[in-house]
């Protein structure tokens, strides 16, 4: 490996991209993009859900159930409404994602002691949303149903024996208190952006000497495989690292994110990350051997894992065993965890060093496999 | 002066088709050697095995006395390779893409920045320096492609097809740096369509279907010939040749713009049979004399169906 041919083919590679708008537009254009559209567009956390209510009963007890349902914050009056068919229609037009039935009886059935239900009603179609809505609507309802025990029993003047027993109950998200998903959403740009930029890239940029066929004039030279690859490849590994760079500035300024961790750990495992991807791309590059081809797989093997296999938007938790069995395959989980480890937690390397061993793992393997496959060849 | 590129029996196939098939040669330090044939003959397939580039699929080659299946690396060193087609940064400038083989090639600190302006003045760049690559006209990209070829110095120098599509006065320079590289001891490979170019190669093999059907100085080519060449004028070239072609194949007839060549083993038989086909289908034959063979009746000689000269 001689330095002086590295650096020629690094220093040419700096220039073919900053000549080349779309590669601009790709390193640091596109990061930002996401990152707003996500940051703002994505909401894991609710608030003020438009809620229609539809009351049978007209009742204090139902009136005083809907006024809790408003100040909690979670949700937010979008009207009365006179039966399922308007229900449906707020549904379908958007204007409403929750609604509140309550029956003729409810009220006094309640008054009586009897049992009763409010019915509520959930537009399902965005499943995270509707999960979130119906355990806040419940925690509500059953808040509701304590106040109503309480005030039953100093109604009968039975006096407790201690101080007002009454029970709240209180959700409290550990490591992102304020459960703002944009602390979610930065690690997993960062993981989408690096995976790409390192596999798109540099599966795009090898596979472009060949279709152009300037790699016939380099191949004619004494350049080795080995130093080939290096100097394509070390150009986009310090592209992801300033794109990682810059999201995390951005996920600060725009969005208030802070890092809890180290920043060295944080470096330490995006070159990890990127090694793998970098690798992926030479084991794309290695497989296609046109540009079209080269760019549909992969992003077929870095934009669907990163995006659904990562944890990024779904709880890997929740996958059925055969996709969590893949997904230990996957860079983009051990990466996402290590990020939101050091991100939101503030942990170490004593508690990441499986990730950290899994991504190496990953990476020399997927590094040599593809060095040592590489010839300095047309065909 | 020895041998500095021999190939044996070199066979190159793609799938079940064969592009090289059992080619040998042997070429002379010093030397222009050309290497002739008609489209997809395996003129290129050929160079870019010598070069290191592409897999032999059977045969060996060495270049500048290495092995080079065995030791590519070691070839490439001594050779500079201009492929057909362009195969330099198009989004690169002239001079960046200079500074960049001259790096691959680890040219010496010292003496790196004079070579460079060198090569730039070779390829009479000095004015396009800064100009990027792709924008350049035909002509000026062959001559950078060439400067950036010679830029190590390198004691062989393959060019493939070096002056397809640039006009004749540019071809004319270009040959004439080619003879002055041979003169200062570098051997030359290089392939051609055109036959005037061949006529400056110092020994010529002509190359199709993947296998060499001549080879010789072009003088020795066209010594070589058998029979008598007539060059026939008619006022209906084409459709004299037309039937020549269909009567007479074993003639091996060429137009040569407006005139017919047609060669003959046994004139007295064949002309009296000639005239008569001309006579019967209404061809006016204005002349008709014996002419000395040129290279490109040489090279439709052994093209055409008739076959093969002594190699
Ligand atoms: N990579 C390849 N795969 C399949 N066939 C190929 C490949 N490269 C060349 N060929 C075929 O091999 C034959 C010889 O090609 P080659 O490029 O060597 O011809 P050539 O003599 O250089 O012709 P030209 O004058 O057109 O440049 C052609 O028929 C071509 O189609
Ligand atoms: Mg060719």
């Amino acid at each position: 490996m001689r330095r002086q041919r590295i650096l020629a083919l690094v220093k040419k590679e700096f220039i073919t991209v900053r000549r080349d708008f779309s590669f601009a537009l790709n390193i640091f254009i596109l990061p930002l993009i996401m990152l707003v559209i996500y940051g703002y567009g994505i909401r894991f956390d609710i608030q003020y859900l438009p809620t229609v209510v539809w009351d049978l009963s007209q009742t204090p007890q139902s009136r005083d159930l809907v006024e809790k349902f408003f100040a909690s914050g979670y949700f937010r009056a979008a009207g009365m409404v006179d039966g399922y068919g308007q229900i449906e229609e707020r549904f379908d037009k958007g204007k409403a994602k929750l609604a509140l039935v309550f029956p003729t009886e409810f009220g006094s059935r309640l008054a009586r002691g009897e049992k009763t239900a409010v019915q509520i009603l959930v537009d399902g179609s965005d499943n995270n949303t509707a999960t979130l809505a119906v355990g806040y609507a419940s925690g509500i309802v059953r808040g509701y149903q304590a106040d109503l025990v309480v005030g039953k029993l100093v109604q009968k003047g039975i006096r407790l024996p201690f101080e007002t027993p009454v029970l709240t109950e209180e959700s409290r998200m550990w490591y992102n208190p304020e459960l703002k998903s944009v602390n979610f959403i930065v690690p997993g740009i960062i993981v989408v952006i690096m995976s790409m930029m390192g596999t798109v890239m540099t599966a795009m940029a090898i596979v472009g000497e060949k279709e152009r066929g300037t790699f016939e004039q380099v191949a004619a030279s004494p350049l080795s495989g080995m130093e080939f690859l290096v100097g394509k490849i070390a150009p986009y590994i310090l592209l992801a690292l300033v794109d990682m760079i810059l999201i995390v500035a951005a996920g600060y300024l725009l969005f208030q994110v802070p890092i809890k961790g180290s920043f060295a750990l944080l470096f330490l495992f995006a070159l990890l990350f990127v090694s793998v991807t970098t690798g992926l791309g030479l084991w794309v590059s290695s497989v296609s051997d046109s540009l079209q081809g080269a760019m549909t797989l992969a992003f077929l093997v870095t934009l669907l894992p990163s995006i659904l296999l990562s944890g990024f938007i779904f709880p890997i938790e929740n996958f059925p065993a055969a996709l969590k069995a893949l997904t230990y395959l996957n860079p983009g989980r051990y990466f996402i965890e290590a990020l939101r480890g050091i991100y939101l937690k503030g942990v170490g390397i004593s508690v990441l060093w499986p990730q950290a061993a899994f991504l190496s793992l990953l990476g020399a393997s997927l590094l040599g496999l593809t060095l040592l496959r590489f010839k300095k060849r047309l065909a | 002066m020895g041998i500095t590129i021999e190939a044996r029996n070199l066979v190159r196939r793609f799938g079940v088709f064969t592009a090289v098939d059992g080619v040998s040669f042997a070429v002379q330090e010093g030397e222009i050697f050309g290497f002739l044939g008609p489209n997809g003959a395996g003129k290129s397939t050929t160079i870019k095995m010598l070069c290191g580039i592409l897999a032999p699929t059977s045969g060996e080659l060495w270049v500048g006395g290495v092995d080079v299946r065995t030791y590519p690396e070691e070839a490439k060193h001594r050779i500079g390779y201009m492929s057909q087609k362009f195969s330099l940064y198009e989004d690169l400038t002239v001079w960046e893409n200079i500074e960049f083989y001259a790096g691959i090639y680890r040219l010496p600190k010292e003496s790196k920045g004079g070579w460079m302006e060198k090569m730039l003045a070779l390829s009479g760049l000095e004015e396009e320096k800064h100009r990027l690559a792709g924008d350049l006209p035909g002509g000026y990209k062959q001559r950078l492609a060439l400067g950036c070829a010679l830029l190590h110095d390198p004691p062989i120098i393959f060019l493939d097809e070096p002056t397809a599509g640039v006009d004749p006065i540019s071809r004319r320079n270009f040959w004439e740096l080619i003879a002055q590289m041979a003169g200062k001891g570098k051997t030359i490979f290089v392939t051609t369509h055109y036959m005037d170019e061949a006529e400056h190669c110092d020994r010529l093999a002509l190359i199709n279907n993947g296998k060499i059907v001549a080879a010789g100085t072009p003088t020795q080519l066209k010594e070589r010939q058998t029979g008598v060449l007539l060059e026939v004028a008619t006022l209906q070239p084409i459709r004299a040749f037309a039937l020549v072609r269909r009567e007479l194949p074993e003639t091996n007839p060429a137009l040569f713009g407006s005139l017919l060549h047609v060669s003959l083993s046994d004139r007295a038989a064949m002309e009296e049979r000639l005239l008569e086909l001309f006579k019967n289908e209404n061809i006016t034959v204005d002349s008709m004399s014996a002419i000395s063979f040129s290279l490109e009746d040489v090279f439709c000689q052994v093209m055409g169906p008739g076959g093969t000269v002594g190699v």
